[in-house]
């Protein structure tokens, strides 16, 4: 017990300090506390509107998901589908995806838009696209929530509501059953499609840069965050502090809420384990809506590849290969994509040989502490799942100002980056071995201390090779965040020698004045990174639990 | 009255070979079978969850070949019983109910099957026995012609089991309802039925 809670104190000092410290400098800085700086924020001209463009987004963002999300998971759950597991497979494949990638996949569409309708510019055009990119992102979380349950339910339910008054029209079966019934699914879908809508960094910067969300106005002023400069005033301070409270609280206060209503709704002795999907042919309209979802999945990625080979040359696309030989020599970003991909497999590596044991050990203590009934695990748990909520450039300003500011000399240290990409990755460490670990028979381990074996003996003989699949599940899910992760990276390593893929994309898409050849460097750039992820996401489906979703 | 005409049905075997069978208004027949001799099918396609590959199913005089199961006022418990599970039991009960219906029409049932102050327990908090009850009484409120009964009995400690099959019975004698009682249970289909058809893979025979 004595070393579980010392695991809560010693997680809780590396996800709370850096962010406290970070606030604290900012409140120095600042000379005001969090109130005050509240108070102009949306007067100023760097802050305007971002709030209400925030909300607008992540509402927008979630309804539209819901809405192209539900019929997907319900014709995956309720129809078994010849190919299905590929079919899943490429449906969930977006939310592993980085976001950046998203980001240029939908810059491309918008491009081969104004090659067939001649006009990509438009705010409104940009602004749904974003919204368009935040469904696609976040589809998979839908089909992952809901699918699951859909496809075990009790077969008998449907036909039982069917033979009774109040489930004999379709209509009334799905206001009174499957709606109510996949209620707490749905709420948990929408509330994290929500905090990813609202904390979404990359789709916003770069597909409609005219608009500042929270995020992206942190960002701008993360530079100057934390350190006074008598020319730029306290401003940059004052924004960040204003702009990481209302996200921090917005945040939090949807996943209350979300918990809130899940843990009202739940309690349903739901599915069996046997599959209750009815055969369909994709020679339907059934099979039709799936190749349309297919072609929105597919369309953005084959965008991305597709323009990486696309010059544009007197206001006409042409075929070459110039934006792959730039991307490879380095010729116009820092780095080339040698170095950055070495960056980037470095940090993906030791994160996951970091953020493994220590997801392990985490998860094994939630689990423990539940079975005693102690209190500390909805804290550890809350703890866990702290750095999702703080978003992150939120994750990456702790890093810069929490960290970094209070000794320069570790700006030049290369691994400090990893920071961030350990809070950011070890959440979801948890969130696949901890449901492993509380569906271990409890037996297995029972009987081989009987026999002899040892805590060491029991882990490595039983416990580790059951949960052998999830294992590697939880290592290539780490191992893909942190090959795509932008936010907290683009924070901390934008002007550093250590440049991740996604970085280095970053610094190609923000560089001013116009070059034809950077968005096909950036794209070329983009299908290594792209290549990377399916690589791995195809090569980890098959170890991934029949019926289990809900937790990635 | 219902009457099964030469019913034929395959999957990959044949599960039902030209079939026949009558059931009086008000009479209780028990059919029984070992498991795979296709009796959950005849219910389904009775009750029209399952289509026939030949041959007709008749029903107060009406062909039931183009009339939807919700159409059919034919009702039925499952062997798992699909109690739903986010309702409670008068929220299942209420689901047996059209929205011109009394409401008080759930105490009555609630009380007709032993189960007067149930109305807000949960599914999951039901015994097997009482979780019986409340199927049969979802499916009796919408006032059915006939019931079919797909072994709702089967998971039930031996001693229950007579105990509800007597009063499953006495609860059709006296709403008058024909009922089908699926099993594999000869004791069972002694105590519920009026009469017994035994239903032998594709081997039929009617006592």
């Amino acid at each position: 017990m004595k070393i579980k809670i010392l695991i809560v104190v010693i997680w809780s000092m590396l996800v709370l300090v850096p962010p406290l410290i970070s606030w604290q400098q900012l409140e120095i800085v600042a000379e005001q506390t969090i109130l005050e700086t509240l108070g102009n924020f949306d007067s100023r001209f760097q802050t305007q509107g971002s709030i209400s463009f925030t909300f607008f987004v992540a509402i927008s963002s979630t309804i539209l998901t819901m809405i192209i999300g539900i019929p997907l998971a319900w014709n995956l759950g309720r129809y078994k589908w010849r190919y299905h597991i590929i079919l899943r497979s490429i449906f969930t494949v977006p939310f592993v995806m980085p976001s950046i990638l998203v980001a240029m996949g939908f810059l491309s569409l918008l491009d081969w838009f104004e090659v067939i309708f001649g006009d990509n510019n438009s705010q409104d055009l940009r602004i749904y696209s974003l919204l368009l990119a935040h469904a696609w992102f976040n589809l998979a979380l839908v089909v992952r929530f809901c699918e699951p349950i859909l496809s075990t339910i009790e077969e008998s339910y449907e036909d039982a509501a069917r033979l009774l008054p109040s489930g004999n029209t379709k209509l009334k079966r799905f206001g009174r059953l499957w709606g109510p019934l996949l209620l707490p699914n749905i709420i948990a879908s929408a509330s994290l499609v929500f905090v990813f809508s609202f904390t979404s960094f990359a789709l916003v910067k770069f597909l409609v840069p005219a608009k500042r969300n929270l995020e992206v106005v942190m960002s701008n002023q993360a530079e100057w965050a934390g350190v006074e400069i008598p020319a730029l005033g306290r401003a940059p301070s004052e924004i960040v502090l204003a702009s990481s409270s209302i996200q921090l609280l917005t945040i939090i206060l949807a996943l209350a809420i979300s918990s809130k209503l899940q843990s009202r709704s739940q309690g349903h002795h739901l599915s069996s384990l046997k599959d209750s999907r009815k055969e369909v042919s994709f020679f339907s309209i059934r099979g039709l809506y799936i190749l349309m979802m297919l072609i929105f999945i597919i369309s953005p990625l084959f965008a991305l590849i597709s323009s990486s080979f696309l010059v544009r040359e007197n206001g006409v696309m042409i075929w070459s290969t110039q934006g792959w030989v730039a991307a490879f020599g380095g010729t116009h970003s820092p780095t080339n994509v040698y170095q950055s991909l070495y960056s980037s497999l470095s940090y993906a590596f030791l994160t996951v040989l970091i953020s493994l044991p220590i997801g392990f050990v985490l998860s094994d203590s939630i689990n423990e502490l539940e079975k005693e009934d102690s209190k500390f695990s909805t804290i550890l748990d809350i703890l866990v799942m702290f750095p999702l909520a703080l978003s992150a450039v939120m994750v990456g300003l702790g890093v810069l100002v929490g960290i970094i500011r209070t000794e320069p000399e570790l700006a030049r240290v290369w691994w400090i980056p990893i920071y961030g990409h350990l809070m950011l990755a070890t959440p979801f460490v948890v969130r696949v071995l901890l449901p492993a670990m509380r569906n271990l028979n409890p037996e297995f381990e029972q009987s081989a201390a009987l026999l002899g074996a040892g805590y060491l003996k029991r882990l490595m003989t039983i416990k580790i090779p059951i949960l052998a699949p999830s294992i590697i599940v939880a290592s290539s899910l780490v191992f893909a965040i942190s090959l795509g992760e932008f936010g907290a990276s683009w924070v901390v390593l934008r002007f550093t020698e250590y440049t991740t893929i996604p970085v280095m994309i970053g610094n190609i898409l923000s560089r001013p004045g116009y070059d034809p050849l950077l968005r096909s460097v950036a794209n070329a750039a983009g299908t290594v990174l792209l290549l990377m992820t399916l690589i791995l996401f195809i090569g980890v489906e098959r170890f991934r639990p029949v019926g289990r979703g809900g937790e990635f | 009255m219902l009457i099964c005409k030469q019913i034929n049905k395959s999957y990959s075997k044949t599960i039902l070979s030209n079939f026949n069978l009558e059931v009086r208004q008000g009479e209780i027949v028990a059919l029984l079978g070992p498991s795979g001799s296709g009796k959950s099918t005849l219910l389904k396609i009775i009750c029209g969850l399952e289509t026939l590959d030949s041959g007709y199913v008749y029903f107060n005089g009406k062909n039931l070949e183009n009339i939807p199961p919700e159409k059919r006022e034919i009702g039925m418990v499952f062997q798992k019983l699909a109690l739903f599970p986010h309702l409670d039991v008068r929220g299942n009960l209420k689901f047996g109910l059209d929205k011109k219906s009394d409401i008080k029409e759930i105490d009555e049932i609630l009380d007709l099957v032993g189960l007067s102050d149930y109305g807000k327990r949960k599914i999951h908090t039901l015994s097997g026995g009482e979780a019986q009850r409340v199927a049969l009484a979802r499916s009796l409120i919408a006032k059915p012609k006939m019931i079919l009964l797909d072994e709702p009995l089967s998971s039930l400690d031996a001693n229950i089991k007579e105990d509800l099959a007597i009063e499953v019975r006495s609860l059709l004698k006296k709403l008058n309802i024909s009922a089908i009682y699926v099993t594999h249970d000869p004791k069972t289909a002694n105590q519920l039925s009026d009469r017994i058809v035994y239903i032998n893979a594709q081997i039929l025979s009617d006592e």
